[in-house]
């Protein structure tokens, strides 16, 4: 529940990020498990042999090969010349997208700030490793707030440019999508960080992120009351923040039993549009510590995409 | 069953009133606590949606309405104090028995008292406006009319007590039937006390009067009390003296014992003459008549006083006063004169005196200006028998009775009338002087034999006790027996205990005395319809139950 007539208001400087944040954030390690080709050299491997340090493979010997690639340990056991092949290796394009509506500015404990945290959180991990990082806020529109650039010193200007970001609208995942694909950006990895309430419901976010061909890591932005609204009793009439729609509810136990329904019937499409799609799912609890749950979600260290 | 404090029809109306009511309320649109939320996405699929400007929404909560209702009614049958003994439109009327008889002790309080906490909660039950209490004592009033606050009962009676008067109950009860209801919807009567109701009483109740005797703490003393002590003639024939009559009743007289004063000095008494029963009588004989003042007192054996009443442990009585009549004889015919003279000194109650002024009759000569007894000629006086009498009396009232009185009766008038050869007449006069006037012409032997008739002493003794003025003697006045002297022996019965002549204020009445034995058996309030468990009692328990397991069922979110 919202507190009647507050207005969503933005960030502060150093409301974000501290340096222990930071430095927690670099541990972490994103690696893609495919790599659009023709990009820059950068940490994440690619399909494409090169002169990495990562051994991927052996061939025999042609014509016109590096001499230097011959593995002459195998030529003197087996007689037969081989060359070693070696990872490329390429950057992993990252395009953060967090949701910056209504919704995610008007509680208590706003969500974009945790949905900010976890952004910039990725993004370091991402310019540590020599990948480009875009952040392109969406509400019922999508803005640039960066557009894809590299380098491990641009992880401050990064955070100033995140504590920059004013509260949008209605949350129009269609239309921001749409005006994504638009900028023809290399395919990446797209990370959208959002509660993912759009009025639409499930179906609008299917269909938004149906066109999209990039690789896909959704993150949703929850709190325990979505699926337990403890504090609804009585009789209600709910305003929603970002449509100003409102609804009347006598609440009984099996309206919430209903509630709790429809939010898994939500939370499960999510669910299923992340298997369906081949993306990852980190379901972020907004009340408690950003850093430790996107550590969860690189295992041993590293998540693959 | 009825409603003690609304009418079964206002009740009807109210509990459909409060239907319709509670119908509107269900119906009306539920004015909901505005808060804004992230998304209605998820409550738009658990609710159905409503209309935000409609007055009445659809009846969602049939269930919820008659728990509702249940609750209302209940608690409407409970403000209209459903009950199952009271019939509606009936009057009730309760009678407080404020007679001597309820002094008796019981335990640490009286029978009054009893009767009192008896009459409060009795009083509480009873629907305000149909219900008057009257005060049964020695005079029978209303003390809370229909419609009076019952607190003003207790001011009314507080420091009160019984009337040393007989119980009045059945006179009340009698006075109050033969006013009849006025409304026809029928009587209660509810008796609080002890004192006796006749069958009679009862049987001229209405088919829709009915009474009840409420329940009190029994009588633990069997009772023993003087209930009549009277003076009579003495029968010994002497003048100056009377014989006394006691009689006491109770069950143990074994322990008790009378004690005689006169004028506060010891008498001593006679044996008993007579029982029957638990009644025990005494007669003693020539008590000088001298106005001295008797008191009986009924003492326990070791001294203490009587049983636990004690309005009739004592007794008194003020005796008469029956000095000797001087009567002076004078100017009279010297035979006549002898006999008159002969017939006075045979009479115990006549002191013959020489003179005249020191006479209260004189008789033949000149009275002056005293009571006199005169014999006249035939040519001075028209009556044969000529009376004077007071003037505060009619003379044909008083003519009738000086014919008893002066033993007129017991004269052979007829025969006298043939003697003289004329016919007699009585006659009277107003006087201011008391005299009797007698034709001399009967007195003379020559003519007639009146004077050697038996009726010539009568005719003279009383002649001269009238003339005196000496008061009759009530034989006795017995509480429950009647008076010799009335003509109307059902008044007498009860109601004559207290008379000024006797000066016998403790007398009681025998049911005071001894309760366990008297009075009739009535209807007691039905046991179910005493005490604070009354329907309406239950009902408004049942309404409690029903909000309790309203309130249970909202907590568990059973309920809307």
């Amino acid at each position: 529940m919202i507190e009647e007539g507050r207005d969503p208001a933005g960030l502060e400087s150093g409301q974000l990020f501290d340096a222990a944040f930071l430095a927690a954030a670099q541990r972490l390690r994103l690696v893609a498990r495919r790599v659009a080709p023709r990009g820059r050299f950068a940490d994440q491997r690619s399909k494409d042999r090169g002169s990495g340090l990562e051994f991927q493979d052996y061939r025999p010997y042609v014509a016109g090969d590096d001499l230097r690639a011959i593995d002459w340990t195998v030529y003197r056991r087996l007689g037969r010349v081989f060359l070693r092949l070696f990872e490329e290796h390429e950057d992993l394009p990252l395009y953060l997208l967090p949701d910056v509506s209504r919704s995610a500015w008007v509680e208590g404990e706003r969500r974009a700030v945790p949905g900010l945290q976890a952004s910039l959180a990725l993004a370091a991990v991402a310019l540590g490793q020599h990948d480009s990082v875009g952040v392109f806020p969406f509400a019922d529109d999508l803005t640039v707030l960066q557009r894809p650039t590299s380098g491990k010193n641009r992880v401050m200007e990064l955070a100033h440019r995140l504590e920059s970001v004013t509260p949008g609208g209605e949350t129009d995942l269609g239309t921001a999508l749409r005006r994504f694909r638009g900028l023809g950006l290399r395919e990446g990895l797209v990370v959208i960080v959002s509660d993912f309430f759009d009025p639409g419901g499930i179906e609008a976010v299917t269909e938004a992120l149906s066109g999209l061909r990039h690789r896909l890591l959704l993150v949703q932005l929850v709190r325990s009351s979505d699926r337990d609204p403890s504090w609804a009793r009585g009789d209600l009439r709910l305003v929603d923040c970002e449509s100003g729609d409102s609804q009347d509810v006598s609440v009984t136990p099996q309206v919430l039993d209903r509630y709790r329904a429809a939010y898994d019937r939500f939370a499960g499409g999510l669910a299923d549009l992340a298997r369906r799609r081949g993306a990852g799912l980190l379901a972020l609890d907004v009340e408690s510590d950003v850093i430790p749950q996107v550590a969860d979600l690189f295992e041993n260290g590293r998540r693959e995409v | 069953m009825s409603f003690t404090a609304l009418s079964g029809s206002a009740l009807l109306g109210g509990l459909v009133a409060t239907a319709a009511v509670l119908y509107a309320l269900q119906r009306l649109r539920v004015r909901h606590e505005s808060c804004t939320v992230v998304t209605s996405l998820f409550w738009r699929e658990a609710t159905e949606e409503t209309r935000a400007r409609s007055l009445f929404e659809r009846f969602r909560h049939p269930l919820a309405y008659a728990m509702a209702l249940l609750c209302a009614g209940l608690m409407l049958l409970g403000a209209g104090r459903l009950d199952d003994d009271r019939d509606e439109g009936l009057r009730h009327v309760l009678l407080l028995d404020a007679s001597a008889g309820m002094t008796r002790a019981a335990g640490e309080s009286t029978r009054f008292a009893q009767a009192q906490a008896a009459l409060a909660a009795e009083l509480e039950q009873s629907p305000r406006d149909r219900t008057e209490v009257l005060w049964c004592g020695e005079h029978v009033r209303t003390i809370l009319a229909p419609g009076e606050d019952r607190a003003l009962l207790g001011p009314r009676l507080a420091g009160r007590t019984p009337d040393l008067a007989p119980g009045t109950l059945d006179r009340a009860l009698r006075s109050r039937a033969s006013m009849g209801d006025g409304e026809g919807a029928g009587r209660r009567f509810v008796l609080f006390g002890d004192a006796p109701v006749a069958p009679a009483t009862l049987a001229a109740l209405g088919a829709d009067e009915r009474v009840e005797r409420a329940i009190l703490a029994p009588v633990i003393d069997g009772g023993m009390g003087i209930t009549a002590l009277g003076v009579s003639e003495p029968a010994s024939g002497r003048w100056g003296v009377v014989d006394l009559f006691i009689e006491d009743r109770g069950g143990s007289r074994g322990s008790f014992d009378l004690t005689l004063t006169l004028d506060g000095e010891r008498f001593d008494r006679g044996g008993v003459s007579g029982t029957d029963g638990d009644r025990r009588s005494f007669r003693i004989s020539d008590v000088p008549a001298a106005g001295a003042l008797l008191e009986v007192r009924l003492n326990a054996a070791g001294g203490a006083a009587g049983a636990g009443l004690r309005a009739d442990d004592v007794a008194s009585i003020r005796l008469p006063s029956r000095p000797p009549i001087r009567v002076a004889v004078d100017g009279l015919a010297p035979a006549f004169g002898a006999a008159v003279r002969a017939v006075l000194a045979a009479d115990p109650a006549v002191e013959l005196v020489e003179e005249a002024g020191e006479a209260d009759v004189v008789v033949g000569g000149a009275s002056a200006g005293r009571p006199s007894l005169r014999f006249p000629s035939s040519a001075d006086q028209e009556e044969a028998i000529l009376i004077g009498h007071d003037r505060a009396v009619d003379s044909s009232a008083a003519l009738t009775s000086a014919v008893g009185e002066l033993g007129l009766d017991r004269v052979d008038a007829t025969a006298l009338a043939e003697s003289l050869g004329r016919p007699l007449a009585v006659g009277a006069l107003p006087s201011d002087v008391r005299s009797v006037a007698i034709w001399s012409e009967l007195m003379d032997p020559s003519r007639t034999s009146f004077l050697e008739s038996r009726a010539f002493p009568v005719l003279v003794g009383r002649s001269i006790r009238w003339l005196a003025q000496v008061p009759d003697l009530t034989p006795y006045r017995a509480i429950g027996r009647l008076e010799p002297t009335s003509l109307d022996g059902a008044r007498s019965s009860l109601a004559a205990m207290v008379t000024a002549d006797l000066d016998a204020a403790s007398l009681l009445d025998p049911a005071s005395t001894a309760p366990v034995t008297a009075g009739v058996s009535l209807a007691e309030p039905s046991p179910e319809g005493a005490g604070p468990w009354r329907l309406y009692t239950w009902v408004l328990l049942l309404a409690l139950a029903a909000l309790s397991a309203e309130w249970a069922l909202f907590q568990r979110g059973r309920m809307p």
